[in-house]
């Protein structure tokens, strides 16, 4: 039984890293983990935490997507514009709905963008979503003339900012449900087998007769559609519709993932470290001000956490080969 | 009479100005390993590739069990039932055993997959051959042969009727591809299957196989049961002229000693291991996969760092900490990976020639007809097929990369050239071409030193050999006492006390 926390700890080593920044922060810091910075920490980490499932996804099938911040911008004007046409003709939940389904609609397009330039065209996955990263940042400007339009209907943002008991706002319930469904299909469901497998390697998975350029395709738009998804809860919790809205989440998602453990050649990882992953970056953000570190110094920081995750991926993946040559020995 | 499960007649594949396949009539039963073989170029691979759905614009026609089909796509061929096992492409290395044996296939139940059932049924086919395989990590922790073994329990899974087996031996150690064969065996016995099996190994053909088809320039030469035909018969029918079985051993005088190691150990990969290779002598060192024979070479030219030991060259002692010390003190490496290690395969022959070349004679510009000259003397040298020293040399064969991977390091002027496994994958005519260009080396005073899990190579060539076990040196012999039968029991008692 020990053996086995231990082995758990071994392959969740954020966990260890998470569970010792906290005690760090509460020993030397003087009520930090109130409610309200609670709130903070779960509403921020959730909202980018669907970007971070999208990411994490595509990452497992040996891709990149750069593009996850701007499509949640694009999400968050299309909502905001939706509103203002639609404001006063319909009535106010059907106008909501017609929001969601709209933001749903253009993250999911811009996905597929992505999914078909790479799959289909075989673009190479960082030039193709770095291409949709420009195309939404410019369709976003264009509905508004790139200025921020507030959410003309309040109650939507209400409804994203209730938080139960206090201290859970909706996005990170809806999060946890997504995460967890997520994590059903990746691990138990074909489809979650044959992303790991078009991973792992390409040729296999379409030599054993996966359908790689429908899942690849697949893949992209979920991370599309989560993506607008985490831009329509920050719409409502900003109350403003903006094309820079989530500008650089991009950066902290990937971050995020890849501190997670999750292997950046593909087919390897488990999409609950790098929720984790999240949590810790948005914890880490969150207290730098209160360190009286200048805020200046925050992109520098992510940006090193960056470096330091992908050393620590690139490293574990070598001394897994390292195991492996082992085992041949033995 | 035995029932025909595979028809294929008058089967044509041209490329621009030549007949890959040439007008060939080929038949597989079931229960029969059948055995192709020929020169690199002779067609066999492509004509694989016409079975498994990768060429599609081929002429002639295609029978499965009596039944006219047209293989259009690689997919098509794995669901008429025909699995190739071509050095295991077809596994994903992340995923585990039984994930990779039901891929694209798996086993619901309600809308999840259902993981016990799958485990039992791939435990129960996989104990069928080796009882021991772990079928719950990721498969790129598991040996080449049980990753083959995954990889023909995939095919029995999906009921496959045919599979084809190219090179698929060539990365085992003996041991190793004694399972492999005895699992072919086990196959045949069955009775279900037909097994087209692709190799250079003579030896393996005539263990296992039942009949055997010769290709030459396209064109099928022969299709003769095993044991009405010799191994030196189908290398005749293979190259058309009779060729020599062993190397000739001319009498080279042995210089001075060039290389020495002593005492050398890397904390549980090599164990006081000390030898030593003279100017003018090949030496062959022999040992399965696992015996960790290649890390002597990687040791001598910076790749690894040694915990203890001494190396001597040219009598000096040496610390060599990377790659680029050891060539400029004369030491040359033919890598195992000669694609990805040895050259850069998206450049032209003249290019890759001049790599080692390029730091010792750079001075401001190159000239590309003095690069051109270079290479071209290189290409007359040591033979290399190319139309010109501007072709690429990805679009080379196997045995002529070989060559230009030799010719950078002559270009280097090395005084020791160290090979491992210098003609895995490559056909037997040039393996003696490049056998004879090493004995020319060693008479040029040049210090040879083979590392190679192919006996027969050890010694055709070898004057000096070592035999490695479990990373010890256990065995030395030399000249006349250069046996292949003593060898092989040195090679092979070291598997069996493992």
């Amino acid at each position: 039984m020990l053996n086995k926390i231990i082995s758990f700890l071994k392959s969740h080593m954020l966990l260890v890293v998470y569970f010792i920044l906290t005690i760090i922060i509460i020993v030397s810091t003087d009520g930090f983990f109130n409610k309200f910075n609670l709130a903070s920490i779960l509403g921020l980490s959730s909202i980018m935490g669907f970007l971070v499932l999208g990411e994490a996804i595509v990452i497992l099938t040996g891709g990149i997507d750069i593009s996850v911040g701007n499509i949640a911008s694009l999400s968050s004007v299309v909502c905001a514009w939706t509103m203002l046409k639609f404001n006063g003709i319909l009535p106010v939940a059907v106008i909501i709905l017609i929001c969601i389904i709209f933001s749903l609609l253009s993250g999911a397009f811009m996905g597929f963008i992505n999914g078909f330039s790479i799959a289909k065209l075989g673009i190479p996955p960082i030039i193709a979503t770095l291409g949709v990263f420009s195309i939404s940042y410019g369709f976003a400007e264009y509905i508004f003339s790139a200025e921020p339009t507030y959410l003309v209907i309040n109650s939507f943002s209400l409804a994203v900012r209730t938080k139960f008991f206090g201290i859970f706002p909706l996005s990170s319930v809806i999060f946890i449900i997504f995460t967890i469904a997520i994590s059903l299909i990746l691990k138990r469901t074909r489809i979650g087998r044959h992303v790991y497998a078009i991973g792992g390697s390409k040729e296999a998975a379409f030599l054993s007769g996966i359908k790689n350029v429908k899942i690849l395709i697949c893949c992209y738009i979920a991370s599309g559609v989560l993506s607008a998804i985490g831009g329509l809860f920050l719409a409502g919790w900003i109350r403003v519709g903006d094309a820079r809205a989530a500008s650089g989440y991009e950066f902290i998602v990937i971050t995020a993932v890849i501190m997670g453990g999750i292997s950046l050649f593909g087919g390897e990882g488990n999409i609950w470290d790098a929720v984790l992953g999240i949590l810790t970056l948005q914890t880490i953000r969150k207290i730098i001000p209160r360190m009286q570190i200048s805020t200046f110094y925050e992109e520098g920081i992510v940006g090193t956490i960056l470096l330091i995750a992908v050393a620590i991926n690139i490293m574990n993946l070598q001394r897994k080969n390292i195991k492996l040559k082992n085992i041949e020995n033995e | 009479m035995k029932k025909v499960l595979l028809k294929m007649i008058d089967i044509t594949k041209e490329f621009p100005g030549v007949k890959a396949v040439d007008s060939v009539d080929f038949e597989l039963f079931k229960g029969e390993i059948h055995c192709l073989v020929g020169m690199n170029g002779a067609g066999k691979s492509t004509f694989i590739k016409i079975i498994c759905g990768a060429y599609t614009d081929y002429k002639g026609n295609l029978f499965m069990n009596g039944k006219k089909v047209r293989i259009t796509h690689p997919l098509q061929a794995t669901e008429i039932g025909i699995t190739a096992i071509q050095q295991h492409r077809d596994l994903v290395p992340t995923l585990n055993g039984v994930e990779n044996i039901f891929l694209g296939m798996e086993q619901n139940k309600g809308i999840f997959i259902d993981e016990e059932k799958e485990y039992k049924e791939a435990r129960k086919i996989i104990d069928r051959f080796d009882k021991t395989i772990n079928l719950e990590v990721p498969i790129r922790y598991l040996t080449v042969a049980e990753q083959e073994i995954i990889a023909i329990a995939k095919a029995l899974i999906r009921k496959h009727q045919i599979l084809i087996l190219d090179e698929a031996t060539a990365p085992l150690g003996r041991n190793e591809r004694d399972i492999l064969l005895d699992v072919l065996k086990e196959l045949k016995n069955s009775g279900d299957i037909g097994i087209i099996l692709i190799s250079h190994q003579m030896e393996e053909l005539f263990e296992v196989g039942d009949r055997v088809t010769v290709f030459k320039d396209g064109k099928l030469v022969a299709t003769k049961d095993i044991n009405k035909i010799t191994i030196s018969d189908v290398i005749k029918l293979m190259i058309g002229e009779e060729e020599r079985k062993r190397f000739t051993k001319k009498k080279i005088k042995i210089g001075g000693e060039i290389l020495k190691i002593s005492n050398l150990s890397i904390h549980n990969e090599l164990y006081n291991v000390s030898m030593n290779v003279n100017r003018g002598e090949i030496v062959g060192v022999a040992g399965r996969i696992g015996s960790n024979k290649e890390k002597i070479a990687e040791v001598i030219f910076g790749l690894k760092q040694i915990s203890s030991g001494e190396i001597y060259f040219k009598g000096e002692q040496l610390t060599i900490k990377k790659p680029e010390d050891a060539i400029k003190k004369g030491i040359g490496l033919l890598p195992i990976d000669r694609r990805n290690e040895g050259l850069v395969l998206c450049r032209s022959i003249s290019q890759n020639t001049i790599l080692t070349w390029i730091n010792k004679m750079y001075k401001g510009f190159l000239s590309v007809r003095c690069i051109n000259d270079f290479s071209e003397k290189y290409i007359d040298k040591l033979g290399i097929k190319t139309p010109s020293v501007n072709q690429r040399v990805e679009y080379l064969s196997g045995g002529n990369q070989q060559k230009v991977v030799m010719a950078k390091w002559l270009a280097a002027d090395v005084d020791l050239l160290i090979l491992l496994e210098p003609t895995e994958g490559i056909d037997v005519k040039t393996r003696w071409e490049i056998y004879q260009i090493l004995k020319d080396l060693a008479r040029d005073g040049k210090g040879i030193l083979v590392i190679s899990s192919d006996l027969d190579e050890i010694v055709a060539i070898s004057d000096r050999v070592f035999v490695m076990r479990d990373g010890k040196m256990i065995y030395e012999a030399k000249g006349k006492n250069i046996i292949y039968k003593d060898i092989l029991n040195k090679v092979i008692s070291a598997s069996k006390t493992i």
